[in-house]
Order: structure tokens, then sequence, then C-alpha cells
């Protein structure tokens, strides 16, 4: 019994097309009847077997939700207008095959009743489709400039990117603070369900306050219930956002509370509200000081790495969040530069490479070179001289070279300049002695030949 | 919104399958005889290909080698650790937390407000304030405050990022060692190290991925657990490795065996295991096979690394090492061997820290400057060797005790002691950090006027635990073992990464 | 026309009706609770709607909660009515921040479905199974013998374990293996019984038939290896050690338990006495010196002797370390987490920590240096004398002043202990159990009780002559209730002084003078203060010589063991709860109780320790005996019927043979009367045990955990069988039992432990080679090679050594010289001189109890020839090597060599 239920429950979805398509039809064919009366005895049938099918619709229908266990809030808008559709449908059937019992039809003007029916089916259709597919199936497509244009409240995650270049131009509320109360607390306070009447998605909005009024006290953060909430410790029920949910960090609660201090502004870049760098460099992006290219790439056969592990060659992933990997011959101190072959296999994922402490040569760098995302480059402890070192600069995502204990020539360094992004080169115990050249590229470079040294201070042979 | 909410659950959901189930199918079986046994066992040693699918839920390389590497969740610079731990607890007042303000009120009884409701190890009825013993100046660009106590140090200051105000809620050294480094209190839990090696592994498969150092005469007071596993295998421990007698227990061959004789013994112990394989399909013999292996290669390997010999002259005056004694100097220069050696977690113990003025070994004006003597220059070279050897960039350093000092002197017994000493004080002392991903020359945190209690960016233990955890690459809220039935973490249900520190 | 469209119409109303009937008369059967709700609501819900997580004030942790109004002022289910009830709303809900669970994936249309019948049907709320015991087990009947040849079905089927073994083997299409060959099945049984390797006679007796299988069992079980081997596995759980843990780690003299457990398990004491006794052997009627040894399992606690810790804080640790290993011993729940909030999972309220807690709160024991109470052995001479009081006590007293005097001479306990004095004046608390009198120094006794004695009992140390001590009532200008003088003391002595009788609770005031000393010196260290009613019979002649007698008694020093002692009423401490578990902060005020999801308790049980243990062994108890029976499975297979033995509750795997478990523990507790051999006896002659523990990779694949048993157990021995096997097979292993920890051979250097003089000194002739369960246990630092094979330090108890394969463990058994010993000895034993081959043969064989494979003697010769080339090129190396042999050849050193080997082998290291 039990199965037949839900099986009839779901056959819902699919019967619900007849009535639409009947009805549809019926109402197709009065508009193009309307003139020259042909089809009188067609329209009423397609009524009749609309609103059949759709009695078999609602009944299905009930039985789904019995059986999947919608809740009836969810549900009973749908579930009236569909009653309605079908007993309507029956209404036109009486009217057109003019049935005398109903007189009183026929004082109504059919071309109303067919608008009224006919914004009652694709209303009733459309609760089903959300229903099934969600409130914003339909809009979700849309750009956002075009849902917010529609009136529909949009509340994709904002990022926020501030950099060391961008910050201080970047605007305090549209990057900064807007971003914060979206991901954290829009959620909950929006037009669709204003909690506590209180919305939070816009300037007005914040202003305007909720049922508890104002929520800012204009540079007075610690009198502001948008900061004081926050700040409340978890397990006080005024907390905000309440527990179980995202919350925010301690850096922006610090920075919308900084940000009622300066007044609030809406307007303006970061520069011009006055607010200290402080409050903003936890959000700087740390992408930058990866070890690895800012690109998604597909991951590496696992056959390979299994093969190349094979020879004692260590491969990892950097991390589980990226498809890089990093290379190292730990294991491996007999590498060669014939050994470098087998790497090729997966050498657009290779981006930290450590060759250290092992037997390879100056020719090596025009292999290194087909590495097109390589970022940490270890050659320390090799006999390297550099003379081929210019072979690699085609490397764009480089940012470090370490050449300590090789016999890297002074003569080369120069060469250095055409790498794009390279930032650390480490030169100590190599062939060069003297150090004049510290830095390269206007400082974008930056070498160090290490040898520091601890001068022995007369404190150092005190013993109290 | 929605689509964002399911993007942060797919990620989520990612993590956690991860974090589940460590087993991914072996990817690398061929480590030495062990390994070739595995690949002649199953046919190319390639189970992704050749054996049935169920083959990557039943085998995982850490099934071989419990040390496999395994990738952190996210990314990180870090790739090792060197934690130095000031055992007895070092004196903040005298070394980085400058407290002008202390020496007008030096002599005077402490405020009864600040003693209500403290406890105290040793100091009873109203002890009197003690101003700073030693003299202080701000150092490098960052401008820190360094004490005379530790002359070389200011060469590094901006390297390192300092905490001004830690806090923890033990003030007896067993107990607040064990916090430190476990997590709690109570005995049983895994120490940071063994956390670290269990979520990373090792990539070095000749060494040991969390090697323990000791020096000062003693080990810490809450011994061997502060290294240990806990609940974790205890494969995951601490190795201590000695700087005197073997440095590893039973790595010396017996007397009169020689290498090729071991290698001899080792080839043919395998030989049989293999067979026994056949038998029994049991992969613990196999990884037995791959142990034997290891511990043949850790032979050579743990030696050569622990001998400072042949280290060159420059490198050993910077550091001021003395071959064969045990000491905090060479402790340092083994740490940055070891590092360089691709060890996880290097964990530092220096005892004798303990300055209560009830002996002059345990004097703020004496003791504790030798002490500092003593840490002074190892540490200033272990930070400038790093560096030098691009080192600096993917390690770790951190530095501090298992709490602070008073800045009352001691009273112990009531009466005015034979030296000058401070006692326990959990409420507020320093730690610093410097290398990997830490921002250099910074900050945070501040103390009162007389250094009794931090005012601003005070931060906890688990605090100090989440950043070491985030800059290993985990986020310490996910990073989880289950044990009995429950899912248990390094920083238990609090801990907040200390970003102000962060580069 | 109209009509046949009212036919129509009436037709549909037909086919409506008829579907309403359909589903209204629908059946099938109802949701079950606990295997299919439960499930969904721990790893969906419990989370956050649990123990320490309300959110929305929503909570399926107990029934009461789950009905009951949320936040929003209704209750998340209302019976009957899914499609209201909000619980099932936000399962559906498209609004990510509605939608539950939050932020997690939506829940499947199966849970959903499952969930929304079982509120449809009334939401009934069961018990999880592990909370109730059923009262019979059916034994499966084994499905005809279809699926594989009935010769094995029958060598398989030896008892009834088998029956549900093979019906999940047919269920899942598996055949078990055939048994295995009598020399392993007899090396397997004796490992698992005694640790050790069958002795050659009794594996001769056994092999050729002249002893059947059960008969060798038997006599396994009647050897005291046996207690020895099973004594280590408790020992793990009660955390015993040689020391007493925390910064100082000094040692602590406890092994009279350790011997106590040994002989428990060899003369087989009855499980539930076994609890019994340790739980509360003091609070049996006149409890034997055995009893009393018993109840030092809680002694095992850690105590810290760190200067500047306050006791009062350590032994409340000591008490919530006893509640939680009580509870992870006896019914494999965690009770640690009930310890700061409600269980997140598991039936068990904060309050009802505190309600166990009062049962441990009540003890003597106060984490002080000398570990008070400890029971004294006396030496027959001093127990002479000791019997001379008491029979004076029993002539003239009463029972009760008899238990105050042998308390008294056994543990001089209730006393009043230094740390409990208050508001010094020139004297002070020196953090180590004493405190210290300047001249003028006073202090107060908070609310003493004087037991009407006509004399105080002092522990002192006193450092000058003439002391005037005074002890006032209330304060400085109280009426004097003793004034006397005390003189330098070479020890530490209990003396008697007389005082004036007190009949009442009240303050007393301490006061020392002596004028001959400077200010601020230590004049006397006063550890105790103690009051018992006097020797009864104070008109008889003799008297005097009987109290001289007891003082002096008092101060005799003997072996010692430290026990549980209840305090006397006018000592009994309350119980607050720990808001948050923090001892600074006591709350409410709570009784001794027991756990409701739990049995009951029997009105006819004290509500004190002893009345807990037989809650504990009460055959209503759903834990205890599945706990006993799941460990001693786990100890024999290597994996428990439920794989998590540390928690059988909630949030436990499910057992793999639920019916077996009951099954097992229902007979262990009935027929077998709580009988541990019986158990161990009836899993061993079971057709699963004995079967061979061949596999292959495919069956690996198919069940890697071995959780159907298809195949026989095979586990790597733990750290003591390890090195107890090697040093039985080469024949060095010394057989004497019991007596204070042993030392043999470590590194040197391990020790390093602060402020402790302690040092490990080496044992001596037979001490170097006893079985491991006698190895001193330091906590701080425990005998190296243990820790390296995954034997713990016993800080906490530990209820499972995870087995781990580790480089560091080949480093031992190839290099340390206990092992190099044994290979030494296993080599020359089984030398046949002028046959290699037989040489090796034999010592394998001795070894492994197998016959040797061709191909591993070739390999074993091979690496004879290596070597013997290696030693004869370099005679110095052989002295070297065999350093302990007076005239070594190269050939026994080659051999040594090999054995080293063997000794080394996958096989050997293994139960298989």
């Amino acid at each position: 019994m039990d199965v037949l239920k839900q099986l009839l429950g779901r056959l819902h979805p699919l019967l619900v097309h007849l009535p639409i398509g009947f009805l549809i039809f019926g109402l197709l064919l009065q508009f193009l009847d309307r003139k020259k009366k042909t089809y009188t005895q067609l329209i009423p049938v397609a009524y009749f077997w609309g609103g059949l099918s759709a009695i078999a619709a609602c009944i299905t229908g009930y039985l789904q939700y019995l059986g999947e266990g919608y809740g009836f809030d969810t549900i009973k808008w749908h579930l009236w207008s569909g009653i309605a559709t079908a007993l309507f449908s029956f209404l036109m059937y009486f009217k057109l095959s003019g049935v005398k019992n109903f007189s009183f039809l026929t004082k109504v003007p059919i071309i109303m009743l067919s608008t009224i029916f006919f914004i009652l089916i694709s209303f009733t259709g459309h609760q089903g489709g959300n229903i099934t597919h969600g409130e914003d199936y339909l809009v979700e497509p849309l750009p956002n400039s075009v849902k917010s244009a529609l009136g529909i409240e949009t509340f994709e995650a904002k990022e926020i990117n501030l950099t060391e270049e961008n910050w201080e131009a970047a605007q305090i509320y549209e990057d900064v603070i807007h971003p914060i109360l979206n991901n954290k607390c829009v959620s909950c306070h929006n037009p669709k369900k204003a909690k506590g009447d209180l919305l939070l998605h816009t300037p007005d909005a914040i202003l305007k306050g909720g049922e508890n009024g104002e929520i800012i006290n204009p540079k007075n953060a610690s009198d502001s219930d948008l900061f004081v909430r926050m700040k409340l410790p978890m397990d006080d029920d005024n907390h905000m956002p309440p527990e179980g949910k995202t919350q925010p960090t301690k850096e922006d609660i610090k920075l919308v509370g900084a940000w009622i201090d300066t007044g609030n502004p809406f307007e303006g870049s970061i520069k011009n509200s006055g607010l200290n760098k402080e409050l903003f460099s936890s959000f700087f992006s740390k992408k930058d000081n990866l070890d690895y290219p800012d690109i998604e790439i597909t991951a590496a056969s696992q056959d390979s790495i299994i093969t190349i592990e094979k020879t004692g060659i260590h491969v990892d992933l950097i991390s589980k969040s990226s498809n890089f990997l990093s290379v190292s011959c730990i294991n491996k101190p007999d590498f060669t530069d014939a050994d470098f072959e087998i790497l090729l296999a997966i050498k657009s994922n290779i981006a930290r490479l450590d060759i250290g402490n092992t037997k390879v040569s100056d020719n090596i760098f025009k292999k290194i070179a087909l590495l097109p995302n390589l970022t940490i480059l270890k050659l320390d402890n090799t006999s390297i001289s550099g003379k081929n070192i210019k072979e690699i600069a085609n490397l764009k995502n480089l940012k470090t070279i370490n050449l300590t204990a090789t016999n890297f020539e002074r003569e080369h360094i120069s060469k250095f300049s055409d790498f794009p992004s390279l930032q650390n080169i480490y030169l100590y115990k190599s062939n060069i002695k003297t150090q004049e050249i510290k830095t390269l590229n206007k400082g974008q470079i930056s070498i160090d030949y290490g040898g520091y040294e601890l001068p022995t201070l007369p404190t150092d042979s005190i013993v109290y | 919104m929605k689509d964002l909410i399911d993007k942060l659950i797919q990620e989520k959901l990612a993590r956690e399958a991860e974090a589940k189930t460590r087993r991914h199918f072996i990817k690398n079986c061929a480590q030495g005889i062990g390994g070739l046994a595995l690949s002649s066992i199953f046919a190319g040693c390639d189970p992704l290909t050749t054996a049935p699918k169920k083959t990557q839920a039943a085998f995982s390389e850490r099934d071989l080698n419990p040390l496999a590497t395994l990738a952190p969740p996210y990314s990180s610079k870090v790739k090792s650790v060197i934690y130095l731990h000031m055992a007895g607890a070092p004196s903040q007042l005298e070394m980085f937390d400058y407290k002008p303000e202390l020496q007008k009120f030096d002599g005077q009884d402490c405020p009864q407000s600040l003693l209500e409701g403290k406890k105290f190890a040793f100091i009873k009825g109203t002890p009197k304030l003690m101003g700073p013993q030693a003299k202080f100046k701000q150092e490098g660009e960052s401008g820190n405050w360094v004490s005379d106590y530790m002359p070389h140090f200011k060469k590094v200051v901006d390297e390192v990022a300092f905490l001004k105000a830690v806090h923890t809620d033990q003030f007896n050294h067993g107990p607040a060692q064990l916090f430190m480094h476990t997590g709690s209190a109570r005995l049983g839990r895994p120490s940071i190290g063994s956390w670290a090696t269990y979520g990373l592994g090792s990539a070095n498969q000749n060494l040991p991925g969390f090697v323990v150092l000791t020096s000062g005469g003693n080990t810490p007071d809450a011994g061997k657990s502060v290294w240990g596993s806990g609940f974790l295998p205890s494969v995951y421990q601490g190795v201590q490795c000695r700087s005197k007698g073997d440095p590893v227990l039973y790595i010396k061959d017996p007397d009169g065996v020689t290498r090729d004789l071991k290698k001899s013994t080792i080839d043919a112990i395998n030989k049989i295991n293999k067979q026994e394989y056949l038998k029994y399909a049991d992969p613990e013999i196999l990884a037995r096979i791959n142990q034997y292996e290891m511990a043949y290669r850790m032979q050579i390997a743990v030696p050569e690394v622990m001998n400072i010999n042949n280290e060159p002259e420059n490198i050993k005056q910077m550091f001021g090492v003395e071959p064969g004694k045990e000491s905090f100097a060479n402790n340092c220069l083994l740490a940055r061997k070891l590092v360089e050696d691709g060890v996880r977690f290097v964990q530092l113990f220096d005892w004798g820290w303990d300055t209560h003025g009830n002996v002059r070994s345990g004097s703020i004006d004496m003791g504790l400057r030798n002490k500092c003597r003593e840490i002074d220059r190892p540490i200033t070279a272990l930070l400038l060797d790093l560096k030098q050897r691009g080192l600096l960039d993917e390690t770790l350093v951190v530095w501090g005790g298992e709490f602070g000092r008073t800045p009352m002197q001691e009273n112990r017994g009531n009466k005015k002691m034979a030296y000058k000493g401070r006692d326990h004080h959990g409420d507020a002392f320093t730690m610093w950090m410097a290398g990997g991903g830490i921002k250099k020359g910074a900050c945070h945190g501040k103390t009162d006027d007389i250094g009794f209690s931090g005012i601003e960016g005070k931060v906890s233990v688990h605090d100090v635990h989440a950043t070491i955890l985030q800059q290993l690459g985990f986020d310490h809220e996910e990073f989880t073992y289950e044990f009995q039935g429950r899912n248990f973490r390094l920083t238990d249900v609090e801990g907040e990464v200390i970003k102000e520190i962060l580069a | 026309m109209l009509k046949n469209i009212t036919n129509r119409y009436i037709h549909l109303l037909f086919i409506a009706v008829g579907i309403f009937l359909i589903q209204s008369c629908q059946t099938s059967d109802p949701v079950d609770f606990s295997t299919q709700i439960k499930p969904i609501l721990n790893n969906k819900c419990i989370t956050c709607h649990g123990g320490v997580k309300k959110n929305g004030g929503f909570s399926l942790l107990f029934e009461s909660e789950a009905f009951a109004n949320t936040k929003s002022g209704k209750p998340a289910i209302i019976p009957g009515d899914a499609s209201n009830s909000e619980f099932i709303k936000r399962l559906h809900t498209d609004d990510p921040e509605l939608r539950m669970p939050y932020e997690k994936p939506k829940l499947s249309d199966d849970e959903i479905e499952v969930l929304t019948r079982w509120i449809d049907e009334g939401a009934k709320w069961g018990e999880h199974w592990a909370y109730s015991l059923p009262e019979k087990i059916e034994i499966p009947k084994i499905a005809s013998e279809a699926g594989f040849a009935p010769n094995t079905t029958t060598s398989f089927l030896q008892n009834n374990i088998d029956n549900f073994i093979l019906a999940r083997l047919e269920s899942e299409q598996l055949t078990p293996n055939e048994p295995a060959e009598k020399n392993i099945i007899a090396r397997r049984a004796a490992l698992d019984i005694t640790g050790l390797p069958p002795s050659l006679a009794l594996l001769k007796e056994f092999e050729n038939g002249n002893l059947s299988y059960e008969n060798y069992i038997d006599s396994l079980l009647s050897k005291n290896t046996y207690g020895e081997k099973w004594a280590t596995w408790w020992l793990d759980l009660a955390r015993y050690a040689d020391s007493k843990g925390y910064e100082k780690d000094q040692g602590r003299s406890i092994w009279k338990y350790r011997d106590w457990v040994i002989k428990a398990f060899n003369t087989n004491m009855q499980y539930d006495q076994f609890t019994i006794e340790q739980l509360a052997g003091d609070l049996l009627p006149d409890p034997s010196i055995d009893q009393l040894i018993a109840t030092a399992f809680h002694r095992n606690t850690m105590n810290n002797d760190e200067g500047g810790t306050d006791d009062e804080e350590y032994r409340v640790a000591t008490v919530i370390d006893r509640v939680n290993t009580t509870f992870s011993v006896w019914q494999s729940t965690t009770m640690e987490c009930v310890q700061c909030h409600s269980h997140p999972y598991d039936p068990f309220t904060h309050k009802d920590y505190y309600n166990l807690m009062a049962y441990f709160n009540n003890t003597r024991d106060e984490d002080t240096p000398s570990e008070t109470p400890v029971l004294k052995f006396y030496t027959p001479t001093q127990q002479k004398k000791v019997d001379k009081v008491l029979n004076w006590v029993t002539k003239y007293g009463n029972k009760e002043t008899l238990k105050t005097y042998k308390d008294f001479l056994h543990f001089s306990e209730p006393v009043y202990k230094a740390h409990f004095f208050k508001e010094f004046k020139n004297s002070v608390y020196d953090d180590h159990a004493s405190v210290v009198f300047w001249d003028d120094g006073n202090l107060i006794m908070e609310n003493a009780y004087t037991n009407k004695a006509n004399f105080v009992y002092l522990k002192y140390k006193s450092h000058y002559n003439g002391t005037k001590m005074t002890i006032r009532k209330d304060n400085a200008d109280g009426e004097i209730v003793g004034e006397f003088i005390i003189n330098k003391e070479k020890y530490t002595p209990v003396t008697q002084f007389p005082i004036k009788e007190i009949d009442e609770k009240t303050n007393l005031y301490i006061e020392t003078q002596n004028n001959s000393v400077d200010k601020e010196v230590n004049i006397l260290n006063l550890y105790w203060v103690g009051f018992i009613q006097d020797i009864p019979g104070k008109n008889q002649p003799g008297w005097k010589d009987i109290n001289t007698e007891f003082v002096n008694t008092l101060n005799t020093t003997t072996v010692t063991v430290p026990i549980l002692a209840e305090n006397p009423e006018y000592m009994k401490r309350t119980t607050q709860v720990f808001d948050r578990g923090s001892f600074m902060t006591k709350t409410d005020t709570v009784e001794p109780g027991t756990p409701e999801t739990l049995n009951g308790y029997n009105k006819e049980w004290p509500q004190n320790r002893l009345g807990l243990s037989k809650w504990i062994v009460d055959k209503k108890n759903p834990l205890t005996a599945r706990t006993l029976v799941n460990r001693v499975w786990h100890q024999i297979f290597g994996r428990g019927l439920v794989s998590s033995i540390e928690d059988i509750g909630s949030q436990s795997d499910a057992p793999s043979h639920p019916a077996l478990l009951d099954w097992l523990a229902l007979r262990f507790m009935n027929e077998n009367n709580w009988s541990i051999k019986a158990l161990i006896k009836e899993i061993m002659l079971s057709g699963t045990y004995r079967q061979d523990s061949k596999s292959t990779p495919n069956m690996y694949l198919i069940d890697p955990e071995n959780e159907l048993y298809a195949r026989g157990p095979r586990i790597r021995l733990g750290a003591e069988a390890i090195r107890d096997q090697a040093l039985a097979v080469s024949g060095i292993l010394s057989n004497k039992m019991y007596g204070p920890g042993v030392m043999p051979p470590q590194p040197d250097g391990v020790w390093q432990t602060v402020y402790n003089g302690s040092k490990w000194e080496e044992s001596k002739g037979e001490d170097r080679y006893r079985r491991g369960v006698y190895t001193y246990l330091k906590r701080t630092s425990p005998y190296p090679s243990f820790l390296t094979f995954d034997a713990g330090s016993r800080e906490v108890c530990t209820i499972r050594r995870t087995v781990t394969n580790t480089p560091l463990q080949a480093l031992v058994t190839l290099n340390d010289p206990v092992f190099l010993e044994a290979a030494y000895q296993l080599a020359k034993k089984n030398e046949v001189v002028g046959d290699i081959k037989e040489s090796i043969a034999a010592a394998y064989e001795k070894a492994t109890y197998s016959k040797i494979q061709t191909s591993t003697l070739e390999a074993l010769y091979e690496l004879y020839d290596k070597s013997l080339i290696a030693f004869n090129e370099d005679p110095e190396g052989t002295s070297q090597f065999l350093h302990f042999d007076e005239k070594p050849t190269a050939e026994l050193s080659a051999l040594t060599i090999v054995a080293n080997a063997i000794m080394n082998l996958d096989e050997f290291l293994t139960k298989g």
C-alpha cells in the first residue's frame, strides 16, 4: 500500500503537465476561435479533460506531500491554487458546454473568466516549480544587475581583495564594510527574512535599524548594537550572529567598530576615512606569497607519480587545496641530469623543485626551463656554476632560487635581472667573494650572500 | 548565497573525507627491498590499475610507512618547526618585556588588589615588587625592546614577532609544560610535534620525523610525555636524540659487527619475511620489511646528522658549540642540520630557568644572566644560519617557557630570600616566533605598567597552538583524531589564530 | 448530456476516494529507533543538538529534551504529525539559513523518509542496545551445510561460539580456514594464556596425542605464568607503575598490588569479587589484609610532589581520575566529557558525574608526599607486639575501638594533615606536607574533633631542645588543652602527648615557644595531628606497657602499600558540582548516585564505594560483563566484537557479532559464574580460534581486519611478551615471581628526572632475566624497549596499546644487548658440533616451534657463511662481539648472528 501511495505520489510531477497542456490548449483555441466559432464543440472537451487530469494531479500531489513530508507552509499555496484550478476548469467546461443549471455563469463575460483562469494556471504552475526547484530557480540565471533591477536581492559572498597597492584607494564601505556585513549578516537580515525587522543589505537599511531602533550611534561603536552585539561573548544570548552561524573574525569586528567610530562613512576611500592600515592588513590577499602560481591546473596522473616515486624521488601535493606538486630528491642524492626526464610527465604541476645535494650539472637548466609553473628552485650543495642560468629566465613564476654552497660565479649574477618575478637569491658559500650587488631590478630581487658572523663580546665570557 | 553555501559545503566535505580516511593507495612502494618485495607481489606495484578498486581502501602508503608524507589541507610555506622551550620558565621582565614603571615601585608592597583571588606557587602574604634587573634598549628597525642579558639577539630582533601577553592557567611546571605542548594540563594527549608528524609525515626516510634534544642536565619537569604521542600511535612520538651516548637508543651496531654484516642480516630477515608474506598475505609483514630497511638506513643517517664536528669552524664559532658536550648551543646547530635534512619537527628543551632566588643559580640577577648567555648566541646564530641558507622562510621557530614570572620578588616561607627571585606567573608572559609566514619585527600584545597582566592583545596557549598549526597548513578546528568515540583537537574547544603576527 | 457527465464525475470520485482509502489503511513494519533513527541523529544532528550545544534550545540527547519546547516556544517534534514538525520541515526548506543540518549537505531522501515515518508513527523513543542487556540469546542454527564441504564445518564447529561465527560467515558466503597445525596452535594458545611459548615437554605430550587439546589448554591455564600474562593486561587498565608521576616522579612502593593481581588471576578469583575488592575492599566487613591491598587499584593515581602545588587541587584530580578510570575499566564509557558538560552523545548528564564523584570523594589520601594512608606489613616479631595491643583492646574495648586501633596500627589514619592548618603566624606551610614553626609560631586547626581522647599524637621533626608547645581552644586566649615540651629528634617520630578531654568539634590553636632560638629559624616541622580514643582498660594493670608498646609500634618502619581508607563521619567531605568542570568554581552540593540510564540501585546497597561496586557487578548492569568479554576477546583476537573496546555506547562501532557478545556476557555471569579462566577456555576451544591464520591478498581485501573470522588471529606480540619469549627460547628466563620491580640493563642516561636522585641500579643475578611484568616502571621514563614496542607509561588508564611497526623496534631486537645475549644463548645451546645446517635448523625450531623450510635454511646458511668469513677475517671483532664468552669462536659468532636474525623474523615476533 505504502509503495503504491509513494509511487502515485511521485507521478505528480509527471501528471501536472497534462492539465497545463489541456487547459492552455483550451485557452488557445478560445483565442483563435473568438471570431468564427468553428471549434465550439472542441473547447469544452479540452477543459473537461483538463479538469479530470487536474484532479488526478491534485490527488497525486497530496500523496506526494504526505509521502515526502514537505512542510505544509511550503506547499499550501500550490495545493489550494491547484484545487482551485481543477474546479475552475470544470466551471469553464460547464460555461462553454452551456449547462443550464449553472445559469449564473452566463452573466460573467467569458473573456474575463479566461484571463483569471490563465493567471491561476500560471500561478499554480510557478508555485509547483518553486517547490521542486527552489524559490529563486527561475531568476537564478539572470545576471545580478538584472536581478537587483527586478528587486530580487542577491547575496553572493563578496570577496574583499585589498593589497599593499590598492588598499588606500579602495572604497571603505563598498569594498570592505559591505562585504563583511553581506557575508556574515545579510543571510538573515535581508528583505526576504528580516530577522528582528533589521535589514543590513543597504546603507539606508543599516541606518534605519531594526525593531529595537537604530543600531548605529555615530562615532560611538561601544554604544552601537551593530558592533556591540558582535562583540558580546559567544554564550551571551544577545550575541550576533547566533551560535552555529558563520562568525565574523575578530578583525572583522574590530574594523566595523573602528568604522562606526569614524562616523560610519558610506562613501569615500579608506584613505579619506582616515582609518589606519593595521586595521586592514589582515584582509590583504595572501596570494602573492604562495609557493605556487595563483592559477587552477589539472591534477597530475597518479600513475606517473607512482613511476617517479619508484625511482626514489619524493613527490608531494603542495596542499590538498591545489594540484601543484613539490618534488624533492631528499632521498635520492645520486640524482643526475639524466634522471630529470622522468619529471617531464608532471612538468606543469611542479611548483617546487628541490634538487639540492645531488649530482646535477649546469646542463640541468635547459631542462628546468621546461617547468612552466616552477616557483621555488633549490640547487644548493651542487656543482652548479650558473653558466647556463639564463636558460630559465623564461620561468615567469620563479620567485626563489637557492644556490647555497655551489660554484656559482659572480659574472652570472647580472643575468638574474632578466627574470620576470624573481625575488630571492641565496648565494651563501658560492664562488662569489665580493658582495656589492645586494639587489637587482630596483630592489625587486634581493640577494643573500650570508656569511653572517657574531663577533665575540666581552659579556660572552662573564660568568655570574 | 545558495551557491556560496554549496561551495563551502563541497570544500568542507572534501576535507572531512580526507581527514577521516587517510588511506590512499600505495604511491611509492619501491622503497628499497621492501618496495621491490611489494612490486613483485602486486603485479608491477600498481594497485590502481591491477588490483581491484578495493585495494585503495584496504591499503595505504601509511600501512607500510607510518611516516609517509601527507599534503596539508591548506597551502603553507612552513616545512619544519623548531620549538625552543626554556624549561622552568624564563623571566620576561628581564628579557623582552620592559617595564620602567616597575622600577619606580621597586621594594614597595604589592597592591592587595592584584593578589586577590590569585594563586601563587610559593609567594606568601604580601610580597614586594621588584624592578627589572636588566637594562633595556630598543633595537633594530622594529624598535622592539631587548635587554642587555641578550646582547647578540638584537642582531635578529627584526626577524622575530613578539607575543607580549601570552597567558596560561597553570602555575606549576609539570602541568604547565604539558599544557604548553599537548594543549591539556592532564596526561594522555598528543604533543604538538606528534600532531604535526601524524598530520604531515616526514619526507626524509632515513630520519625520524619528530626529534627531541634536551640540554641543561635534565629532561623537562613533565617528563617524556611533553613529546609523547598520547592517544596517537606511538610511532608519532618524539625520538629523543642524545648528544651523549648513542644518539638514538640501540642505533649502534654491536661491537664486532660490520655494516656489511648488518646488511646481510637484514637481507636475510627480509628475504624470509617475504616468503612469510606470500603465505599469510598480512600487510604488517610488508610494513616490517619496510621498517627493517629504514632501520638500516637510519643507522647511517642519524649518527651522521648528529655529528657536528665536521661543521666549518666559523659556524661552530657562530653557534659557540662545544662538541662532545650536551649543550644548548650544540642542540641549536643540530636543529639546523636536522631541518636541513627534512626533519618535520625539532623540539629543544633547555632546563634550568626556574629562578626563584633560593639558590645562586636560580637568581634573577646572576643565574638567569648565565642561562641567557647560554642561549643568546646559539639562538641568534640559529636564526642567521637558517636565513643565509634560505631555510628561514620554510621553518617556523618558536621560543618560550611554560609560563612567566611575577613582577613581585619571591618571599618563600614568608621571609626574605637569599637571592633575588621571581615566582611562577601565568597571567602574562612573552613568547616569540620567527621564520615561515611570520611578520618580521612585529610585536603583539601589551602588559600593564608592572607587567602583571595583559591589557592588549592577550593570547592563550591554545591561540599559540592554533597559529603553529595554521602555519603548517592546518585549520586547528578541522584537524582532529577520533578516540573513544570523540574527535579530539590539539586546541580542544578553543584557540584562535593570531593573525596579527602573520605576514 | 449532463447525465453521462455526472456519471464520469462519479467515476472520478470513486477513484479519488479509493486512493484516499488506500493511503489511509497503509501498513508497514514500524521504524526501529535504536537501529534506524539514533544513528542518523548521532551522526547528523547531535553535535549541535546534543549534550554540549543545544542550538535553538533543541536537543536530541534525551527523550524529554527532544519533545520539549524549543526557543521558538513550540516543540520541534510533534509525534504523529511529521508535516507539522519543524524538525522535518527544516530538512526540506531551501533557505540555507534554515535548512538543517546547517551548512552540511541535505539528508538523503531515505533518511528524511525514515525520520518522517518515525514521527508519523508516533516518534517512539527507544533505548540504545548498549544500555539494555537481553535475558536470553538463542544460539543460531547452522543453515544446512550448503555452501561448503561438511568436513570443514564439522571440524570448524567446536562449540557454540562457532555457530555465531559461522552464521555470519555463511551470510557472507565465506568458508573458514582449516584448523591450524598442532605445533602452531600449541604456540598460539601458550602465548595467549601464559605469554610464553609452551615447554617442550608439554608440547610433546600434546603433539603425540597423550594430551587432548582441551587438557592442553587446562594445563596452560593452571600455570602461574597465566597470572603473570593476564596481570600485564589488567595493570595497563589499573595504570600500575612504580613511581608517582608528575615532575618529581619519586618512587612508589605499590608492587604488593601487582602481586595481588597476579594471584587473583591464578586463583581465578570471580570477576565480581575481583571488582568489589579493588573498588571497596576496605569497606568490606572486617577486611583481610589482601582485601586492603586490592584497594591499591585506585591508589595507582598519580601523586604530585612538585613544590608549590596545591594538594587539594591534585587530590581532586585523583578523584576525577578514579571516576573516569572506573567507568573506562568496567563500563566502556568515557566519563571525561561529562566532567565539564552533559555527554555530547551518550545519555549521561553533567550531574551524573558528580553523583559518581561523591562515591570516591571521601578517602583519606590527600596528595601528600608520604602517600598516606599506606598499609604497613609487620615482620612476625613486630606482628606479635601488634597482636598484643589488639588483644588487649579486644578484651577491654568494643568493636569500634578495635577497628580504630587496627586502622591506626595498620595505616595511622585518621589524622589532620598540615596542609589544613590556617592563620599562620611565625609559622608557614612548607609545601612539603609539614608546617614550619618559628619562635612564637602559632596557627589554627579548624573544627577539629578530638574523640574525647586524653592524648594527642603528633608526627614532627624537631631541630632544637626545649620547645614548648601549647594547644588551646579557639585562639591565643583560649582555655589550655595541652602543654608540653618537645626536644630535638633525629628522626620523624609519632609521639603521644597528654591533653584535656573535649567532646565537641572546636578550633584548636597551636603555638610554639623557644626563646633559645633566633627569630625566623625553623624550630620544628609538624606533619600531622591525630586524636584517637584512649586504649580501653585504663585502670587495668599493664595498661601503661600496652600503651608504650602501641606508641613504639607506630614508630616501626616496614614495607608498605598505599590503600584506600574512608573518612570517619566527622571528617566527611561534601561533594559539589564543578561549573564547567573547573574545581575552582563549585556549585550545587550532590549526594552519591548512579546514572539513571543504567541499571537501578538496590536499596540494600550502602551509598558508598561498596554499594557502587555491587551496582557495577549487578547482573542487571548492561555493560560490565559485555566490557570484560569484549576486551578478553580483543586480547586474543586482536579485535573486539565491538571494535571500539574503549567505548560501548551510542557512538561505538556496531558489534560484528551482536548476539555472540551478549551470549558470552550472559554465559560469563550465569553459567560460568564470573570465571575468567572459563571464558578464556571457551574461546580457545572454539573452532574459530583454532583456525589456521593463513590468508590471501584477495581474502585480505574482503576482510582486512578479520572481523568475520574466516581465519585465525595473527598479531604481533606485546612488548613484554617479545622480551619474555626471547629469554624463554634461549633458556635464560627466570621463573622467580613477585617482589619489588627489577631493573634489567638499560642504556645509561635514560633516567633524567628533575629533583630526583634516584638511579637505575642494574639488578644482579636472575633478576636481570625476570619477566617483563616485574620490570620497574618509572612513569617519566619507562623501560625504553617496552616503550618502543607500544607499552605505555601508565600515567592514566590504558585500554588499548595501538600496535605500531617502526624502525626503532627493529633496532631494539637487532641491537639491544638483552636480545644479543638471548641470541648467543640460543645459538650456543642448539649448536650441533660439525653440522651447521643442523645447528641452524635446531635454533630455528626452538625459537619458532616450526620445522625449518629449505628456502629459509638456505637464506640463513648464506648469512652464516658471510658472517663466518667476516669474523674469521677479524678475530678482534669476534671477541668484542661475544665478550661474555670465555673463548669465543668465529663459528659461534656466526651462529649468534643467525640466531639474532631468527629472533627478528616476523614469524618469531608474531603470534600466528
